[in-house]
């Protein structure tokens, strides 16, 4: 299990390739069926949706009952739903014990792996990391 | 393409919602975060909580896709949105999310959005600054 205590701080955790696929769209219209369809881009919120998905797959072991307690993004370029190859990079940038959390702040880029591997996405999330 | 400080709206309100135990699991396969703290009720019910919560991202992206109706895709390149998560909403319970114009300059719009389960409460706060420009007075 990655522990907080085997995190390290300014250490990349690493990248990991995603595939889009219309099954995963579909999933994000099924939650927002009458506001968030159709375009030639995706959803903000599925872009970010898409680095979590980067996020929990470069993470696999971490502890059961993490909680999000805030996040900052930065969009890029629209990501268009041609795009189907995006990479998601996380880098643990700081740690912190408190008497009562183990804060753990991680930045996290999502870009392109067509074309010119545009930038869509990059952001900081704290989490109160569980163990 | 620019908007008139006139026409930006000094209150965006959401739509009242709730998300289902079928859409936090949705969201979880999406996101492939099954942390037991969404997923699994007897993991939840020994936890701080009593109960499964909502993934925080999951609440707070039904506010992109208002900002997308109201401003377009364009509006989002350059947008910046920062999220504090102050008290978890259990699965099914009803979310009240308000949004009030604090500011605008040349080149961004700043709203500030507060997500609730009531009118008294705070649960997460959401400062968000729009790449629209706005027209100076009198031009669009």
């Amino acid at each position: 299990m990655l522990t907080y205590e085997r995190l390290i701080a300014g250490q990349p955790v690493g990248h990991v390739r995603l595939h889009v696929t219309q099954a995963e769209c579909a999933l994000w219209r099924d939650v927002f069926p009458n506001v968030d369809g159709g375009g030639a881009f995706h959803p903000p919120g599925l872009v970010i949706a898409l680095a979590m998905r980067g996020y929990t797959q470069l993470l696999r072991e971490r502890p059961p009952g993490n909680l999000h307690a805030g996040q900052a993004w930065t969009w890029g370029a629209p990501l268009p739903v041609s795009e189907t190859e995006l990479t998601v990079s996380l880098l643990c940038e700081q740690k912190q014990r408190t008497q009562t959390r183990r804060w753990v702040w991680f930045r996290c880029s999502l870009r392109g792996d067509d074309g010119d591997g545009a930038d869509y996405l990059q952001g900081c999330m704290r989490m109160a990391w569980a163990r | 393409m620019s908007v008139a400080a006139q026409e930006l709206p000094p209150t965006i309100v959401l739509p009242p919602r709730s998300y289902s135990a079928a859409d936090v699991m949705r969201y979880a396969s999406l996101t492939d975060d099954h942390n037991p703290i969404h997923t699994d009720e007897d993991f939840a019910r020994d936890s701080a909580f009593g109960v499964r919560i909502v993934h925080g991202t999951l609440l707070v992206a039904q506010l992109w896709a208002a900002l997308r109706t109201h401003f377009g895709d364009a509006a989002f390149r350059g947008c910046h949105a920062d999220s504090r998560f102050f008290v978890p909403i259990a699965v099914g319970a009803t979310v009240f999310t308000r949004g009030t114009l604090l500011d605008h300059a040349a080149s961004d719009v700043r709203y500030e959005f507060i997500t609730s389960t009531s009118d008294c409460s705070m649960n997460v706060r959401t400062l968000v600054s729009l790449a629209t420009p706005v027209a100076p007075q009198g031009e669009t």
